[in-house]
């Protein structure tokens, strides 16, 4: 059997993706713009990953931070 | 025969009594330990130095300063973004969370309420940046709709101004509401739906004679608790500030970064005080309601 479509909870649906995911593609889009070069890139990215001590501070101090709370 | 059974009856009741108390205390000792250190004793301690002077002597210098400009105007704007991001996003959350919850299979409900579990808790810097890319001067949604022919920042709009950040909280603000008013949705039952029809009830009478009045004291819990959110929220406001609108939070932040006068070293304690006064007052009206409308609910 066909199932009918509910209107009233697609709409909300719709609304509710619209509100969460425009600012989070927003978001994404924003962080591989190159402005300098025009168009888009993954520099910021690959310069971010290239930092020093990116591995340690994403990484490293996040898990141990947490790994801390965990324990807390 | 009836006296010996109470003098010798009445003892023995009493030290039963108090052995069940202890008992029932001592399970929940580890708990209590914990909620006193950290709650109990650092709001006493937070309300005993408010009230300390520099040279620690009692005053109420600080609660003074605390009411007067600019801390006056940060209190009526962090009380005005807190009560109008919890009113814009507690009615849409609402009927919102009663579509998801009456029409919506098991799995979508499982997954909004993940998703709102995460989004609820995702503010701060990442929210302002989010934000900022998507209505920001820059953002895509803003060159989305300006080549549509609605230039946003034609007029007065900026996501540092009060309608900005209002925008913003209603981010973290509507998920929060579907979480705290879904269960409220659960309890109410089919069976009161179909005796209500049973009884020649239309589908207004059953809303207004039983769901609304029903779902009035969680719905208001929920209104206050969006509020408390708004009220204290402080990463998001500061990232997308510079100073131009004064908040509360802000303005303890800046206090507790050092910005102090020599004559001031309490008043962000004081304002903190404030902000938790504030907060208790708005549950007053919850309690009130929750106390009638709890024999409907029995």
């Amino acid at each position: 059997m066909k199932k009918r479509l509910d209107l009233p909870l697609l709409i909300t649906l719709v609304i509710l993706a619209f509100f969460v995911f425009v600012p989070m593609i927003s978001a994404f889009e924003y962080s591989i713009r190159t402005p300098l070069e025009g168009g888009y890139g993954l520099k910021h990215y690959q310069w971010a990953i290239a930092e020093e001590d990116f591995y340690i501070t994403f990484f490293a101090q996040a898990g141990y931070l947490h790994s801390r709370w965990l324990s807390l | 025969m009836t006296s010996n059974i109470k003098t010798e009856g009445a003892p023995l009741e009493r030290s039963a009594f108090r052995f069940f108390k202890i008992t029932s205390v001592l399970p929940a000792l580890p708990f209590l330990l914990i909620f006193s250190f950290f709650f109990i004793y650092p709001i006493s301690k937070l309300i005993y130095v408010s009230f300390m002077s520099n040279e620690n002597t009692f005053t109420f210098g600080n609660y003074q300063t605390a009411f007067t400009q600019p801390y006056s105007t940060g209190f009526i704007n962090s009380i005005k973004i807190a009560f109008f991001s919890a009113l814009l996003t507690a009615l849409p959350g609402a009927i919102a969370a009663y579509f998801i919850e009456t029409r919506g299979p098991s799995k979508l409900k499982r997954s909004l309420a993940m998703m709102s579990g995460v989004l609820a808790n995702t503010g701060g810097v990442p929210l302002a940046f989010m934000f900022t890319a998507a209505i920001g001067i820059q953002g895509s949604l803003t060159k989305i709709l300006k080549y549509l022919g609605f230039d946003i920042y034609s007029g007065t709009f900026s996501l540092g101004t009060f309608t900005g950040i209002l925008l913003v909280y209603l981010y973290f603000q509507l998920p929060l509401m579907i979480i705290v008013f879904s269960p409220a949705i659960t309890a109410l039952r089919r069976e009161w739906v179909e005796a209500a029809k049973n009884l020649g009830a239309s589908q207004f009478n059953y809303w207004y004679r039983i769901g609304f009045p029903l779902l009035f004291p969680s719905f208001i819990a929920s209104f206050l608790l969006l509020f408390a959110s708004g009220f204290s929220a402080y990463a998001t406001a500061n990232a997308l500030t510079v100073g131009n609108l004064p908040l509360t939070p802000l303005q303890i932040g800046g206090l507790l970064d050092g910005n102090v006068s020599a004559a001031q070293l309490n008043l962000g304690k004081a304002l903190s005080v404030a902000m938790i006064l504030i907060s208790a007052i708005a549950v007053i009206p919850y309690l009130i309601i929750q106390r009638k409308a709890a024999r409907w609910q029995q």
